[in-house]
């Protein structure tokens, strides 16, 4: 599975950016100077803080909602194996899986004994979730 | 006049005054005018980017489907535009005015479309063998439903916007998280059908497996494997979907020729198969019920129930949880644990609902991709 980006109109990609940058900037400035009204015992010192504050809250949302429309793919491999087992005396081996097999598949003789060796159970360790992304 | 006006506003600054009162009323009257507009337009973006994921992700599935067949079936001609046909196949429900008969037209239908797809399937991949036939039939539906999902969505999505309908937008919207967890299950089911991985919907068919190994075995309906042999003092018939193939049999089928076979003398049919959990429940539990355990869309439980009532025989579930996107990935570690616990379900169930000499059926329902008999 290959791994890409959903394509987003790099004009777009661009305005957002600089909007972003814009909206820090002047929220950054409006609480520096909240701060200094506040330190030097000013009046109106609240309604600086409080746009620095909303400022920083609106770009942290526009970030996150384009953080939404930018899909990286990141293809999940299940980490499957293959337990096969010596029908005679019990002996265990786990692989990775390999293209052909199956449950109940004989697979060769016991490396311990000349029992057969068969494939007991299939299946993937918990630790991935289902899907591509 | 004006400057009389400007000295009625208190304040310091009756200028800086106006300009905030203005701004208040101005963001008041585009909340109040625009709302329903400002929210739609958030909406769309959000279903904008599951429309990019669920592109993606169909765009993901035509591509393994694809490589997929080239792999296993050496094709001499080159097979997109066929898979690009084949994906958006679509069947005709049956009128549902008078619904007696519908279950037969339904499996007719269904014997149709099944008929068609390995047909189709086979002349894309003439050197494939049976089994990797039925595997690649089955990705290639994993391929059109995700195919089918990005399509539905787009058009309530277009419809939407062209009509600039706020309720269909919010319907949409509300949907795109069970929409989201369906495609990505069947996104999930992709590898698992390309390379032949069990999956966990097969529980049911490798309880059947494990019990029926090393015995003898017979076809005894259309894809569906049975093995007759005494166990504990019962006679047990023991049928399953023919693996390793993706396949899922005909087992109503089954049960019904052998119970006819027995002539009703069966003392109990026992269908172990996976089940949807709740949410807070564990994967691979065990639980135990009664009636019919199969899946699908009736047909093969309207023939077991009907077969069951005709000779009273009783009718046991035995099934193993696991979520929608489990059953079709790669099968879990949990649910084959589940597959163990059921395995002795079953047979404390034999042991405590039937005596010696009794004949009982077991029925291993559910996909039976990589597993044997």
């Amino acid at each position: 599975m290959s791994t890409g980006k959903r394509k987003l109109g790099t004009g777009l990609f661009v305005l957002f950016l600089l909007a972003m940058a814009f909206l820090i900037v002047i929220s950054v400035s409006s609480l520096y100077f909240g701060y200094n009204g506040y330190i030097r015992e000013e009046e109106g010192y609240l309604i600086y803080l409080i746009t620095g504050v909303f400022g920083l809250m609106l770009a942290a949302y526009g970030a996150n909602q384009m953080r939404s429309h930018i899909v990286v793919i990141q293809p999940i491999e299940f980490n499957v194996v293959t337990l096969t087992e010596c029908e005679k005396c019990g002996f265990r081996n786990i692989r990775k899986f390999e293209s052909g097999d199956y449950v109940l598949k004989t697979h060769g003789d016991c490396p311990k004994c000349d029992g057969q060796m068969v494939i007991s159970s299939i299946y993937h360790e918990e630790g991935q979730t289902p899907g591509l992304f | 006049m004006f400057s009389t006006i400007i000295q009625q506003i208190p304040g310091e600054d009756p200028i800086q005054n106006i300009v905030g009162y203005l701004f208040s009323f101005l963001m008041m009257a585009i909340f109040f005018l625009f709302y329903n507009r400002i929210q739609m337009t958030m909406w769309l973006r959000e279903i904008e980017g599951a429309l990019g994921r669920l592109e993606i992700m169909r765009n993901e599935a035509r591509r393994v489907a694809i490589t997929t067949i080239k792999e296993a079936g050496k094709p001499e001609n080159e097979i997109d535009s066929k898979v690009d046909r084949i994906l958006d196949y679509f069947q005709i429900s049956p009128v549902n005015l008078d619904p007696s008969g519908i279950v037969w037209k339904l499996e007719h239908l269904i014997d149709v479309r099944d008929n068609r797809w390995k047909e189709d399937v086979q002349m894309m991949a003439p050197a494939a063998e049976k089994a990797q036939i039925n595997n690649l039939e089955n990705l290639l539906q994993v391929a059109s439903g995700l195919n089918l999902l990005y399509r539905i969505v787009r058009h309530y999505y277009l419809f939407g916007k062209k009509m600039s309908s706020f309720y269909v937008i919010m319907q949409l919207q509300m949907l795109l998280p069970l929409v989201m967890q369906e495609a990505d299950a069947l996104t999930g089911a992709l590898n698992a059908f390309a390379k032949g991985q069990p999956i966990g919907d097969g529980a049911g068919a490798l309880v059947a497996a494990k019990l029926m190994h090393g015995k003898k075995k017979k076809i005894v309906a259309k894809e569906v494997v049975s093995a007759d042999f005494k166990l504990n003092g019962r006679r047990l018939l023991v049928l399953k979907a023919e693996g390793p193939g993706g396949n899922v049999g005909r087992p109503g089928d089954g049960i019904e020729k052998l119970m006819e076979d027995h002539r009703g003398k069966v003392s109990l049919i026992i269908m172990v198969d996976a089940a949807l959990k709740l949410e807070g429940e564990k994967t691979g539990e065990v639980a135990e019920g009664i009636g019919a355990a199969i899946g699908g869309i009736g047909v093969e439980r309207y023939k077991i129930e009907e077969i069951a009532l005709k000779y009273k025989v009783p009718l046991n579930a035995v099934i193993v949880r696991e979520s929608v996107q489990e059953a079709i990935a790669p099968m879990k570690k949990e649910i084959t644990e589940g597959v163990d616990a059921a395995l002795k379900r079953v047979m404390q169930l034999i042991e405590e609902r039937t005596s010696d000499g009794d004949t009982v059926i077991v029925a291993g329902i559910g996909n039976t991709i990589g597993i044997g008999q």
